[in-house]
């Protein structure tokens, strides 16, 4: 028997398609101050029938992991529709929600219909009036308390995300009790990007570097407290982690994901948004292996993992995402400055203290 | 106690691809995941519900070309930890 992260470093290296990101919608029911979905994008989104055709496609491609998102892909009028299909299918479903629309009807219906593997959901902070703030929603942070009740009282599992910024960094320490309260693991993301469409203005919220110091040793704190990775507490670039065995790729943008916007558009990552091609105009499959788009990309990972050999220690090379070089240089291997801010910010967090 | 009697089949709530080779299995309840090789995946596939391990290891030396004693002794522990992690339960009759 191989071990997982074995077969993570495999799905890199030999370009095995494991994962599949489906951006459902960009409508959502809150407004995030710092969202980095393109919402001025009008185009036509995918059909049932071409979801279905996709999902289809997939589990002949023997992909297992398969996530839906949003904005919040609730709002889709198909979802239920989309996550029947995806069961039928045997895919293993993870879904990416804000929680605001999940009432007990609709997590019974979630369970039982969709049967997710697992469903995380976005906090943004210890209490209402950080969060609420955030999400520019009243009542926002108390509908997702009883949203993760909900899902838990149900056997659903649940994961919660946050997103660090300098209006809920000062409660970090009160975030991760949170989370122990209600028995779910936090992961926490200290990286902001712009939005798709290049708007670099979420940054202006990103967190101090106090801030991310503060997790880091939050991070230090509570490592090993937890069995499988769930208590991860620090999250990387990457959604799905770093295989323990360092394969010869910096990450699985295009080797091992993809991503697929509401209107078909297909993306290495959901992080890197340079177009392989539309399922509109080409099977999934035909992306997979003839885009030349994509063969670049594999390429680039590749050579960033070269290219920061030496110069970024292994353990913090998650910090690090080519894709948010692309969009803020142009280069997906320049070290652009959030990521040196937090590679420095690491390697801080390290040095031996007195205490 | 898993014998060469016992019939088992995959949990329901258990998702499954067959990748390169290797199978990959997701346990959804118990978040459990399992990597399997060749000969893994071969047994797995053979769990249906209805033939008991003693016939499957018979294949198994069939098709892989190793004695049945030991085809049953190593799909004997397999079993056994398959079913310690989730992925498979016995059935009853």
């Amino acid at each position: 028997m191989r071990s997982w992260g074995e077969f993570v470093a495999r799905t890199w290296n030999e370009n095995i398609l494991y994962s599949v990101m489906l951006e459902l919608t960009y409508r959502c029911d809150l407004a995030c101050v710092y969202c980095y979905n393109d919402r001025s994008r009008t185009a036509p989104p995918l059909l049932l029938a071409e979801y279905q055709r996709l999902l289809e496609d997939l589990a002949a491609m023997e992909v297992l992991h398969l996530v839906l998102t949003g904005g919040e892909p609730l709002r889709h009028p198909d979802f239920f529709a989309i996550g029947r299909t995806a069961r039928r299918l045997g895919f293993a479903v993870r879904i990416k929600s804000n929680g605001h629309s999940l009432d007990r009807e609709k997590a019974m219906r979630l369970r039982d219909e969709v049967d997710p593997w697992v469903v995380d959901l976005s906090i943004h902070g210890a209490c209402a009036a950080t969060h609420d703030r955030q999400t520019r929603v009243p009542g926002s942070f108390s509908r997702l308390l009883d949203t993760v009740e909900a899902l838990r009282s149900l056997g659903v599992r649940v994961k919660l995300n946050c997103t660090l910024t300098r209006w809920n960094e000062g409660e970090i320490e009160e975030l991760f009790a949170l989370a122990d309260r209600l028995g779910v693991p936090l992961a926490v993301n200290p990286t902001l990007s712009p939005r798709d469409d290049g708007d670099p203005s979420p940054l202006a919220l990103a967190p101090s570097d106090e801030g991310v110091r503060r997790l880091m040793h939050m991070a230090r704190a509570r490592a090993g407290r937890t069995q499988g990775g769930e208590g991860t507490v620090v999250a990387l670039a990457g959604d799905e982690g770093l295989p323990p065995a360092p394969p010869a790729k910096h990450c699985g943008a295009g080797s091992s994901t993809l991503t697929v916007d509401p209107f078909g558009t297909v993306y290495p990552c959901v992080q890197w948004r340079r177009p392989l091609g539309s399922i509109r105009e080409r099977s999934i499959r035909d992306i997979w292996n003839g885009s030349q788009a994509l063969r670049a990309i594999r390429e680039t990972t590749v050579a960033a993992k070269n290219s920061l050999a030496g110069r970024i220690p292994e353990p913090h090379r998650g910090h690090f995402c080519p894709g948010l070089a692309e969009m803020l240089t142009g280069n997906p291997l320049a070290l652009y400055p959030a990521a040196q801010r937090l590679l420095a910010l690491a390697a801080e967090s390290e040095l031996p203290t007195d205490s | 106690m898993i014998a060469p009697a016992t019939v088992l089949a995959l949990s329901r709530d258990v998702r499954f691809r067959s990748v390169g080779g290797e199978m990959v299995l997701l346990s959804q309840r118990r978040g459990e995941v399992l990597v399997v090789n060749e000969v893994g995946a071969y047994v797995v596939g053979a769990l249906d519900g209805i033939t008991p391990l003693s016939a499957i290891a018979e294949r198994i030396a069939a098709t892989f070309q190793v004695g049945v004693d030991r085809a049953l002794t190593d799909a004997l522990a397999f079993a056994a930890h398959l079913v310690e992690l989730g992925i498979v339960e016995e059935q009853r009759s």
